[in-house]
């Protein structure tokens, strides 16, 4: 082939590049955005029926005290900007209409711990951990709960699609006090500690 | 492997081998009929344990199932025949068979064998937690349950056989060994008021039982178009057994860690299936 038309054909290929004239179809890209959780908060469950609700209730019944932890995150713009090879050349398209943001926390939960603020039975008394009491459930519904040092194993690796993670917390003891309220904290992998306290929980006795 | 796989292998390696060596005097009927179902079984109390048996769906608590069918017989040699029966409840699931083998011994006597399958509707099973388990919600599930269990047997037997000028009578004495096919289930509980949750999970065995089946296939030739014979049929099928739902239980509590497991043998209970239809057939 002569030598001319080769350099004709690379700069006509080079320029329909440039101009991003052509499509390359591929998955959608996998580099995740990275956020970070900075906030803890707590809301009262009702869990005396088949399925828990959040509620503004206050008061619980004794064998019934639950919570949902809502941990929300942030994200920075400038790490969510894209590189600048993935804007040269080729434009991409996707078999989507739009390919989902994958996120995932700069720093994951690496532990939960609970504490207790007053009494729970005569065993029990105030300022106990009692993380090992309380079973997890990241929805309101299903047929069993997870062990709360198995849910945070599973929140390692877990990849968002928004910038927040919520699960429910069911205490397993009855509470033999007329008053519960507990401290939550979120242990992140770079050990800062995230935390809020619940409010006070006023127990009423189950029928 | 798939059932419907396994239905069609079963009757390719019957009849194609049968139809390459297939004498002169090859004979096939086809046969076609409507007719009525009974179950009937009997109840126990409660005990400590779930009895899917006291839930399977018998004609105390539902109409008369309807059904309709089709058959298929094939006669290769002079003393053999084939038969491969399909028959359809009103879910039209055609996936209820019975398949035979038959050896002519003389005139009047034959020997039969065979495997058959038919469905059992079990519903409503979980209403035993609601009245056992007081302080909780019996099933959070609140979708009715209803599920189809097979029976799977196999059988042999004698047939008794009557042909008089055009009218053809076949008496047959059948037993054999069935079971339901396994299943799993699984009901959730919550305590009221309370944050426990518990499962329990249910997974049946294998449990077979004898059975006696006698049945009665009365035909009547009515006209004849060529070489083929139309005709009219009665039949008539009764199935008695003694059958057991034998399972594995295992109850979680809060979680999936440290289940109880419990192997569990149910009474038997008395178990009677009637067949009753009326169709049409062709021979040529």
């Amino acid at each position: 082939m002569n030598t001319s038309i080769v350099k004709k054909l690379f700069v006509l290929i080079a320029a329909v590049s440039i101009l991003r004239i052509i499509s390359g179809c591929g998955d959608c890209p996998d580099d995740p955005v990275f956020f970070e959780f900075n906030e803890v908060s707590i809301s009262n469950l009702d869990n005396s029926g088949a399925w828990s609700q959040v509620t503004t209730s206050d008061s619980m019944f004794d064998e019934a005290v639950s919570f949902r932890v809502m941990i929300d995150g942030y994200f920075e713009p400038v790490k969510f900007q894209s590189s600048f090879l993935r804007n040269t050349g080729y434009s991409s398209c996707y078999a989507f209409s739009k390919c989902p943001e994958i996120l995932k926390p700069l720093h994951p939960i690496t532990a939960l711990t609970i504490k207790t603020l007053y009494p729970i039975n005569n065993e029990i008394p105030a300022n106990s951990d009692v993380s090992n009491m309380f079973v997890a459930s990241e929805s309101s519904w299903g047929n069993l709960y997870h062990p709360l040092t198995s849910h945070t194993v599973s929140l390692k690796d877990k990849i968002y699609y928004d910038f927040s993670e919520s699960f429910n917390i069911y205490l397993k003891s009855k509470v033999l006090n007329d008053k519960a309220r507990f401290i939550i904290s979120v242990r992140l992998d770079n050990d800062s500690i995230i935390s809020d306290t619940t409010n006070i929980i006023y127990i009423k006795a189950g029928k | 492997m798939n059932t419907k796989l396994l239905q069609i292998l079963i009757v390719s390696l019957i009849l194609f081998p049968a139809l390459s060596v297939a004498q002169d005097n090859e004979r096939f009927k086809i046969s076609f009929w409507f007719g009525v179902r009974e179950i009937a079984r009997d109840s126990m109390p409660d005990n400590a344990n779930l009895d899917f048996m006291n839930y399977v769906l018998d004609t105390k608590r539902r109409d008369i199932e309807q059904y309709a069918g089709i058959g298929f017989q094939y006669k290769p040699f002079r003393n053999w025949d084939f038969e491969l029966k399909f028959t359809s409840l009103s879910d039209l699931d055609p996936r209820q068979f019975d398949l035979n083998a038959t050896r002519r011994i003389s005139p009047y006597l034959r020997a039969t064998a065979g495997i058959f399958t038919f469905p059992v509707y079990i519903e409503d099973y979980f209403a035993y937690h609601f009245h056992t388990s007081p302080g909780f919600i019996g099933d959070i599930n609140s979708n009715f349950r209803q599920r189809i269990i097979r029976e799977w047997g196999i059988k042999t037997g004698v047939v008794f056989a009557l042909n008089h000028k055009r009218f053809n009578g076949l008496l047959k004495a059948n037993a054999g060994m069935a079971s339901f096919d396994r299943f799993d289930e699984s009901v959730a509980q919550k305590k009221n008021n309370a944050n426990l949750r518990r499962e329990f999970r249910y997974a049946t065995h294998f449990a077979p039982s004898l059975f006696f089946n006698p049945e009665l296939e009365a035909g009547f030739d009515c006209f004849k178009l060529g070489n083929t014979i139309f005709g009219a049929q009665l039949k008539t099928n009764l199935f008695i057994t003694r059958q057991a739902i034998n399972y594995t239980r295992t109850v979680y509590y809060w979680t999936e860690e440290a289940p109880e497991t419990q192997r569990i043998t149910n009474p038997r209970h008395s178990f009677l299936k009637y067949d009753a239809d009326l169709g049409v057939y062709c021979r040529f």
